[in-house]
């Protein structure tokens, strides 16, 4: 049973570290660049006292097995639309088998909603395609990034 | 949030949680809350401090004694534990309650949960309902109407029981939480 719960990045970033690890050395194309994983860990503990970081962390018999970290602010670009942008998010390899995925994108909904928060986005990366789970779930594709290397 | 408040952190919980340690013969010699037949506490383990004086409930067999009474009266848990009762009074003070009800400890082990529920009847109307974390770690899933908490050791939370609420320990600890009914001047 894997149960979601909104929790404080200053209280689970250390358990979170190894997940981390395991993320970026997945899907991180900064790795290949020679980049290494370096959170700006003082910008999120600002975003965490200004209210505008959302974590929500999946835990299984108390074991962080999944997370989204966002964040929610109003629009830059439109005062009057709180919305949601994303960070990351990763389910542990073993868990992606079940509704994992669906479950926390759902209890991220309920909680978003709670907050009258009105536009959620969410990105998926080409290599690592989880653009199915986001059109179950009725998301709208609108934006493909692009990136290069310099 | 709407439905829960934490009103304190930091409570040195540690004198109650080693004077429970030393007296496992306290838990369950009540049951009549975790085993009647719509409870949704049968997964809980009880320790009963205060609670309605059920002579009138076995004599009556009105269950309205149990569900609407006011008057809570001390069990022999209470004077066993003195480290609660400290902990109950400075909350009194804390909340500038005016009366008493219930207080009881719970216990729920890993895995375990407590169904949704509303608490219901005139007790729970007149009452606030706070409680004190002796024993929460993460995964430990506290849910009342559309908010979700997780309540820590040492942590003192208000929460609203008038609206459905829910728990899932899905924690690698048992979830021990001392509960503390208070009238309060609203």
């Amino acid at each position: 049973m894997i149960t979601f719960a909104i929790e404080r990045f200053s209280d689970v970033y250390g358990e979170l570290l190894p997940l981390l690890d395991r993320h970026y050395a997945e899907i991180s194309t900064h790795k290949d660049h020679d980049v290494p994983l370096d959170p700006m860990v003082e910008v999120y503990r600002a975003r965490e006292a200004d209210g505008s970081l959302m974590m929500v962390i999946g835990r299984e018999e108390g074991v962080i097995v999944a997370y989204l970290v966002a964040f929610v602010a109003p629009g830059l670009h439109y005062r009057s639309c709180l919305t949601c942008s994303p960070d990351i998010f990763f389910v542990r390899e073993d868990k992606r088998t079940g509704m994992a995925g669906i479950r926390m994108m759902r209890f991220v909904e309920k909680e978003l909603r709670r907050r009258g928060v009105k536009r959620w986005a969410m990105g998926s990366k080409v290599q690592h395609d989880a653009s199915a789970l986001f059109r179950y779930l009725d998301f709208k594709p609108v934006e493909t990034m692009h990136e290069k290397w310099l | 949030m709407r439905n829960f408040l934490k009103i304190a952190q930091g409570v040195d919980v540690m004198p109650l949680l080693v004077a429970l340690h030393q007296r496992p013969d306290l838990w369950d010699q009540n049951r009549l809350r975790t085993t009647h037949e719509l409870t949704p506490h049968k997964q809980v383990s009880d320790i009963w401090l205060r609670f309605n004086d059920l002579n009138k409930y076995e004599q009556t067999g009105d269950p309205s004694s149990v569900i609407d009474e006011h008057e809570s009266i001390c069990y022999p848990a209470f004077h066993a534990l003195p480290q609660a009762r400290q902990m109950i009074m400075n909350l009194m003070a804390r909340v500038e309650g005016i009366r008493l009800g219930r207080c009881l400890i719970t216990r729920l082990m890993p895995g375990r949960k407590i169904d949704p529920h509303v608490d219901g009847g005139e007790h729970a109307a007149y009452y606030e309902r706070f409680h004190v974390v002796l024993q929460g770690n993460p995964g430990s899933i506290f849910r009342c109407g559309d908010e979700t908490v997780q309540m820590l050791t040492g942590e003192v939370w208000w929460f609203d029981n008038s609206v459905e609420h829910e728990v899932i320990n899905n924690s690698a600890e048992e979830r021990l939480h001392l509960i503390v009914d208070i009238r309060t001047i609203k």
